[in-house]
């Protein structure tokens, strides 16, 4: 790998997934490049994508810090948290942070993630127990707040609604999620894997209202919430958790030539329309590998995988990295929900193939295009579900012989992979 | 590390039977699975064969890159290993791996082969290496693989000049 020359000073904004997969690889590349970190948020770098789980208790606190600051002085990174980026001064490459501290750069990465939605109509409703699931604090609010037996409700039915219902259930607390559509994770669950999850949710005491808006919410004295819904029924909770949908976090950069509609654009390279700033993680507009069109996937695999893209063409390598794969996974204590690619893509030239098993309420779904496996979705046991992301990035072409057998033998992708075992050799795609 | 000769495994199960006893792995979890297939030989003949799915301990580990709580790390042995109490199980690392290796136990931690470093402190050889009846399991280390995949493209491209399909051992 070639390496800079010269010493050029790099800079990153945002130590989450794709923030530090950049750092690493930058170390790894070039070990002695001046490599600075700034995080928005104050203390340790941790993994945001843990918080559901350290609210359960699943893991202790300590379990989502993802470094430690000694470790990134070993690295020798240069950590700078509490003190967010305020602006950019493109022309003479620094950054501006909010204590008005200039930081200059050779190259730049932005990596600055993304922030919840917070709708209008809540104005006036702050208040302790009306919050996001996205930040360590938020994290930390809910998880003083959620008593045994307190009553919480969930607005919004994407993935980070289902992670807090499901990181709150049990203990006897009630909880509600208010999904405005008729089914939740519509976008990467079909109806007959929504439902199988909607009954487990059920089981665990979280009862999901459909067709269900939110109207009014009200803090009463004592700091119990009333929400009112478009029914006109009303429900009382301690908690009030808002999970509507994220977009990029790019206010800082407006008026700059990248800040963009969806997103900030970047080239295969992940280097942005300016030479030298790079971006990655959830702020980046990249490639959907099936179907070629710009998205912003806000996950943390690609985060990761775009990180450490945009690290290594940093230090010098020149890698196409902006291809990314969608890959979503729900589980409760074993049972899982997973879905990959394009499960329920619209294309009329798709072929669907739905399996179900009533005794351990196991279900797939999987879409073909031309012999090629675009999408799947994997309800309950999910030993070989690692074999779905490679068919499906790697664009594998199936012979007749293996596509039936991937038909007949729906539940265990072994016998497919008996045929191909170029398949399970090792892939560099992070 | 721990290579794997499909032309010598006779599908017997011993390796991963040792290493369930080995290791305690619960109801459903497995240090490595043996695979059962068909395949047709050059006369178009079937012939059953056998592969595994089996922990390369991979240099470039992808789950070891995509696990957010670095319950998946690489330990000083050059081993990739799973810290259960330290997992989540979200099973990106499960989506991530070429071989769907990584599995979990009913708390849903992860679990997975360790390489056994434990017994190669002490000089012994991997439970499942050493429990293979014919040397299909062979304990390496990782330069000798590299140099096994070598012969082996070499061995093939050989045949395929001659135009021979002479198994070679
Ligand atoms: C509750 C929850 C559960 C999730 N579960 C999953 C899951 O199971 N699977 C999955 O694939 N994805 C999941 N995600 C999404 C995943 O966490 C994100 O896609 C991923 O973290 C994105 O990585 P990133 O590096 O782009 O941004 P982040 O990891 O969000 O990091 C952004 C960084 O930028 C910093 N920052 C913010 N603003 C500024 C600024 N102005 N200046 C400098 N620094 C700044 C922040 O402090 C932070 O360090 C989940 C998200 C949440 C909230
Ligand atoms: S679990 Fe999979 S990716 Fe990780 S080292 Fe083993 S084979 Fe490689
Ligand atoms: S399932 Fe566990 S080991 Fe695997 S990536 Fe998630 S936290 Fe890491």
């Amino acid at each position: 790998m070639k390496t800079i020359r010269k010493k050029e000073h790099i800079l990153i904004l945002g130590a989450g997934a794709a923030g530090l997969s950049a750092a690493d690889a930058i170390r790894t590349a070039s070990p002695d490049t001046p490599v600075t970190v700034v995080s928005g948020e104050k203390g340790r770098p941790y993994a945001r994508m843990a918080l559901p789980y350290y609210i359960s208790g699943k893991i202790p606190l300590e379990g989502i810090m993802t470094r430690e600051e000694k470790e990134l002085a070993r690295q020798g990174v240069t950590y700078i948290a509490g003190d967010p980026a305020a602006g950019i001064d493109i022309d003479r490459r620094r950054v501006v942070l909010r204590s008005n501290r200039k930081l200059p750069f050779d190259k730049l990465l932005i990596a600055t993630g993304s922030v919840p939605e917070y709708p209008e109509m809540l104005a006036g409703t702050e208040a302790p127990g009306v919050s996001h699931l996205w930040t360590l604090e938020d994290a930390r609010q809910i998880k003083r707040l959620a008593h045994e037996g307190s009553s919480v409700a969930v607005w919004g039915a994407g993935f980070v609604s289902f992670m807090a219902a499901k990181a709150l259930a049990g203990h006897d607390r009630k909880v509600h999620l208010i999904c405005r559509a008729d089914r939740i994770l519509r976008r990467v669950l079909d109806a007959e894997a929504a439902d199988l999850v909607d009954r487990t949710l059920f089981e665990k005491d979280v009862l999901c209202l459909k067709n269900t808006n939110v109207e009014k919410v009200e803090v009463l004295k004592g700091g119990r919430k009333r929400v009112v819904l478009n029914d006109s029924s009303e429900l009382t909770v301690d908690l009030f958790i808002i999970a509507l949908g994220t977009k990029p976090n790019i206010a800082f950069l407006e008026g700059t030539p990248l800040a963009g509609k969806k997103g900030i654009e970047v080239d295969e390279y992940l280097e942005t329309r300016i030479p030298g700033i790079y971006a990655a993680g959830d702020v980046a507009v990249v490639s959907d590998c099936v179907t070629g069109e710009r998205i912003t996937p806000a996950l943390w695999s690609t985060a990761v995988m775009e990180g450490r893209g945009a690290g290594l063409n940093m230090a010098g390598a020149r890698r196409r990295c902006d291809l990314a794969l969608l890959m979503n996974v729900v589980d409760f204590g074993g049972y899982s929900a997973i879905s990959i690619g394009h499960p329920l893509t619209k294309d009329a030239g798709a072929e669907v193939f739905q399996f179900t098993r009533e005794e351990d309420r196991s279900y797939r779904r999987f879409v073909f295009k031309e012999d090629r496996l675009i999408g799947a979705i994997v309800v309950g046991a999910c030993f070989d579900a690692g074999f779905f992301p490679m068919l499906i990035r790697r664009r594998v072409e199936l012979t007749r012989d293996q596509k039936d057998a991937l038909l007949r033998q729906p539940w265990d992708m072994a016998s497919l992979l008996m045929s191909l075992p170029s398949l399970m050799q090792a892939k560099d795609l992070v | 590390m721990i290579s794997f000769n499909e032309k010598r495994c006779v599908g017997c199960y011993a390796c991963q039977v040792v290493c369930k006893m080995e290791k305690g792995f619960p109801v459903g979890v497995f240090g490595i699975t043996v695979l059962k297939g068909e395949e047709a030989d050059e006369n178009g003949v079937f012939r059953p064969v056998f592969r595994t799915s089996l922990c390369r301990h991979c240099t470039e580990a992808q789950c070891v890159r995509i696990c957010p709580v670095r319950a998946i790390t690489r330990d000083q042995h050059g081993m990739v290993v799973g810290t259960p109490e330290k997992c989540i199980g979200c099973r990106l690392c499960l989506l991530a791996c070429p071989r769907s290796v990584p599995d979990f136990t009913g708390a849903q931690r992860v679990s997975k082969c360790n390489g056994c470093v434990e017994r190669l402190q002490v000089g012994l050889q991997p439970r499942c290496v050493a429990s293979c009846p014919t040397a299909a399991l062979e304990s390496v280390t990782r330069q000798e693989l590299s140099e096994k995949k070598r012969r082996g493209y070499l061995e093939k491209r050989w045949e395929r000049r001659q135009g021979t399909g002479t198994p070679s051992r």
